[in-house]
């Protein structure tokens, strides 16, 4: 079984669910709202509308099915290429998967309503509750502060302590999620600032309900926060001194994403007992019919309006605007983030099946491996050996491949990093010493290998 | 209070506030001296440019309706300066607004009941 495909099965596999429990939670009618489509309660029971419910279920139940069924073969495959570009295109695949039957649902209902002259006359009114308006706010500055300082300090801790070789993974990952840290400060911040949203024509129950839910988002960005930094400090435990992640890591992971799956269902539940809550107080439904500006029913464009953040019009959360300067930049950059999936999937099959070539040629030894990656001048060489084992040794930056490893590692016994490019399935390794650094190279055979230290040992004997 | 504005309505929006603002005063909705949200919290809500609503309360506070000081920032008067009569502009309005009846063919009296009617709605009875 193929460790990258276990780390990316616990760290990916919980996707799916939450995509699933949270488009489930779309469905249901909602604030006068079916499928996406502005559609009154008494033509909810027609049975033309409760079979795109039951096609709708179904059709759910099936890709969750697909979906977690077909990333498991990617378990018993060898080839850690194979294995990322499998999860990548599960993981694209799952993005929008549970969208599409949300979406065919939301066409089909938009035609019934037009064909069966459901239509309502179009209400174009803004309604805007004046009470509080701008000062429901539930995030300060003092919910987010703790985390980030905490994080900012690991941060710093890891960027000037002596962590040996610890230090690079330790650094590239506590920068990350100090990051993070931040990142969850702003989102709540800018959730704070959505619109209040009209369920009464009483002030105080608006302004009220408003207030809960402000609270509960921020609180769930407080708990992400703090699980953020605890994913820091166990972070720290979970490097040996040679800067390998030890199985401390894979807990840590696992546990990370365990609570933010909780934190996501326990944000959605408690989202639902609010609506629940409100319900007998909740006498003016969604005024405007602007299913129009709803592309199917979940991508929202109107340019017309300036938020850029908009309360989500079915289910939990918010959406983007896609017609303000924000809205298209966050269209842009999930793009090109989907984009980055198959080109990354291509670059590391391309690594991993392209094999590394070690030639000695006019005074040279060269390392080429897609393009060329070492010119060593056999006048520097001070040392050439031959191994048969290669030491430990822990990657500070580069790839780590079952059959290439290359780039800057640090290896037992060895001072400072050295460049690494050697296929680790053969049995023969060249070690050469210059004056400036240490190399541990291998051709794709042992005979390529044993053929450049021959030719070394011949230059070395003629000058 | 919730006011409700029109999308793509030949009112320019300034005026849309302006006058739901009145109505919430005439009607209770808004009380004497209750705090209106500030030019930029409002303008954030509905979305719209600030001037937009910077225009609206430099309306009202002209006409009477409002007052601003820096420590409480806006309010709605505590009393209103009574000046008897409509305004020119009100007039012309309501003048269209018979015209429109007329050629309806609506009675007179069905007009000045519903006339009557907004009347009781602002607790004014005859």
């Amino acid at each position: 079984m193929s460790v990258t495909g276990l780390i990316l099965t616990i760290c990916l596999y919980p996707f799916i669910l939450i995509m699933y429990v949270l488009l489930k939670n779309d469905a249901e009618p909602k604030n006068g709202l079916y499928y996406g489509v502005k559609l009154q309660k008494e033509y909810r029971k027609d049975e033309a509308v409760e079979e795109i419910s039951a096609v709708y279920k179904k059709q759910m139940k099936r890709c969750l099915w697909i979906m977690m069924l077909a990333p498991l073969p990617a378990l018993f495959i060898p080839w850690d290429s194979i294995v990322v570009a499998v999860w990548m295109v599960w993981l694209t695949v799952s993005i929008f998967i549970f969208f599409v039957p949300f979406a065919v649902a939301n066409r089909k209902l938009k035609d019934l309503k037009e064909e069966k002259g459901w239509m309502e006359a179009k209400i174009t009114d803004i309604r805007i509750e004046m009470k509080d308006a701008g000062r429901i706010r539930r995030v300060k500055w003092y919910h987010f502060f703790p985390q980030c300082l905490i994080s900012t300090a690991i941060f710093v801790w890891t960027m000037v302590g002596d962590w040996g070789n610890r230090a690079q993974p330790l650094l590239i990952m506590s920068a990350g999620f100090a990051g993070i840290s931040f990142l969850f400060w702003w989102l709540s911040a800018w959730e704070d600032r959505k619109k209040t949203q009209i369920i009464s024509s009483d002030s105080d129950v608006n302004v009220n309900y408003n207030r809960a839910k402000k609270n509960q988002s921020k609180n769930f960005w407080v708990a992400c926060a703090w699980v953020n930094v605890l994913y820091m400090v166990g972070m720290l435990f979970s490097v040996n001194e040679w800067g390998q992640f030890t199985d401390v890591f894979w807990w840590v992971n696992g546990a990370y994403v365990a609570v933010t799956v909780f934190l996501v269902v326990w944000l959605v539940k408690k989202k639902t007992a609010l609506d629940k809550t409100y319900e007998d107080r909740r006498d003016m439904e969604m005024a405007e019919d602007d299913d129009d500006n709803w592309i199917w029913g979940l991508i929202y464009y109107n340019p017309k309006d300036r938020h850029s953040m908009i309360e989500k019009r079915v289910g939990i959360g918010t959406s983007i605007n896609m017609a303000t300067p924000t809205g298209k930049g966050f269209a842009i950059f999930c793009g090109l983030s989907l984009l980055s999936m198959p080109i990354i999937s291509i670059w590391v099959m391309m690594l991993e099946f392209t094999p590394i070539q070690l030639v000695a040629t006019q005074g040279e030894v060269q390392g080429n491996h897609l393009r060329q990656e070492y010119v060593i001048p056999m006048l520097n060489i001070e040392d050439a050996e031959l191994l048969t084992e290669l030491p430990k040794m822990s990657r500070n930056s580069g790839t780590a491949m079952e059959t290439l490893k290359k780039g800057s590692w640090s290896v037992k016994e060895e001072e400072g990093s050295c460049s690494v490019f050697l296929n680790p399935k053969n049995s023969l390794f060249l070690r050469i010493e210059t004056p400036s650094k240490v190399y541990y190279l291998s051709g794709d055979s042992d005979a390529e290998t044993r053929t450049v230290y021959d030719a070394i040992m011949m230059y070395q004997e003629n000058e | 209070m919730i006011i409700v504005l029109q999308d793509g309505c030949d009112i320019p929006v300034f005026k849309q506030i302006r006058n739901q603002i009145v109505m919430g005063i005439s009607d209770g909705r808004l009380k004497p001296g209750e705090k209106l949200p500030t030019v930029r919290a409002l303008a954030e809500e509905i979305g719209i440019n600030s001037m937009t609503v910077s225009k609206a309360y430099q309306l009202l506070k002209q006409e009477g309706y409002i007052m601003t000081d820096r420590r409480n920032g806006v309010r709605v008067r505590e009393s209103f300066a009574l000046t008897p009569g409509l305004s020119a502009e009100a007039e012309q309005q309501l003048a269209q607004l018979i015209s429109e009846a007329k050629v309806k063919g609506m009675p007179r009296d069905e007009f000045v009941a519903i006339v009557d009617k907004y009347f009781a709605d602002r607790g004014i009875e005859e």
